[in-house]
């Protein structure tokens, strides 16, 4: 009995790190993203407090930002990002729907937080579905002097 | 070695390789990754805010969609997409990291459809340390929806 214990423990040991690879949460630039409509691609620039290490993505009017995920696996996912705005109105969702562009998940709007400059704060969306060979993204509404710097979930 | 520790280990063995067959599986990428090949093409692609999808605008307009790759092979992609009218199309590139060493699959229309269809590319060579990506030339009302690969 003593060496099954044994033989179940070893074991354990390898799928819990074969599962905890899998299960890591993914971090993602801003910089990744983009403007939603091609009409907009001026609208965002890089910004930071210096100059030479930009830190985030700044929008310089009310335009739509997109930033796709890359997902490892299928399930409900939620989606946390931060950034900061100079007054009301920029917020994020995240956005699910199966590589058919059918079964849309969606969750509400969470509002970036207006705060002052080189200020970042994180916000947590509901869960999505994220379909099995489905896509997955962040679906930002920006408004004039709003940041995003980072987007993180689980793959 | 008794038994009953052969019969664990099986046991879990075969829940570890289940656990490393799904980090093995293959890879989706939504479209919306890619970007357009000329810098001034920019403006000729927008994105849904539903689906993430991307649209062409433009008459013509290449949109290139970077693939990650965890290891070497000969590797296709599936590509997920429809156009209102013909002429767009994608293929499967490879190269080694000094640009030394192409492969390019043929082309594969994007069907003019109502509704997205899958379609799969021929393999391309990809080295070790290399990059894969699909090469799409769009027209207006092209869609791509998504992209599968094995990593």
């Amino acid at each position: 009995m003593k060496e099954t214990l044994v033989g179940y423990f070893a074991c354990a040991a390898l799928l819990a790190l074969a599962l905890q690879q899998t299960a890591a949460a993914r971090s993602l630039s801003a910089f990744s993203g983009k403007s939603r409509r091609g009409s907009d691609t001026e609208c965002f620039s890089q910004h930071g407090e210096n100059p030479d290490f930009p830190q985030s993505v700044w929008s310089s009017c009310n335009a739509d930002f997109i930033v796709p995920l890359t997902t490892d696996a299928s399930g409900t996912k939620s989606l946390t990002f931060t950034g900061r705005a100079g007054a009301a109105g920029a917020q994020c969702r995240a956005v699910a729907s199966d590589r058919f562009g059918d079964n849309v998940s969606a969750s509400a709007f969470r509002s970036i937080p207006v705060t002052d400059y080189y200020d970042y704060e994180s916000r947590t969306t509901a869960d999505v579905a994220v379909p099995s060979m489905g896509t997955f993204f962040a679906d930002c509404i920006m408004n004039v002097d709003s940041e995003l710097v980072e987007f993180d979930y689980s793959p | 070695m008794k038994k009953g520790t052969i019969v664990a280990m099986a046991t879990w063995a075969t829940l570890l390789g289940a656990a490393l067959a799904d980090s093995a599986a293959a890879r989706s990428v939504t479209a919306a990754t890619g970007r357009a090949r000329r810098s001034e093409d920019a403006t000729c692609f927008d994105f849904s805010f539903q689906t993430g999808a991307v649209t062409g605008t433009c008459a013509l307009g290449d949109f290139i969609v970077p693939l990650f790759t965890d290891n070497s092979g000969m590797k296709s992609f599936r590509f997920t997409s429809r156009a209102t009218t013909e002429g767009a199309e994608c293929r499967a590139v490879a190269n080694d990291r000094f640009g030394t060493s192409l492969s390019a699959s043929p082309f594969r229309s994007i069907p003019v459809s109502s509704t997205y269809v899958s379609k799969t590319t021929a393999d391309v060579a990809v080295p070790s340390r290399g990059v894969f990506f699909a090469d799409c030339i769009t027209n207006v009302g092209a869609r791509l929806q998504e992209f599968d690969h094995s990593p």
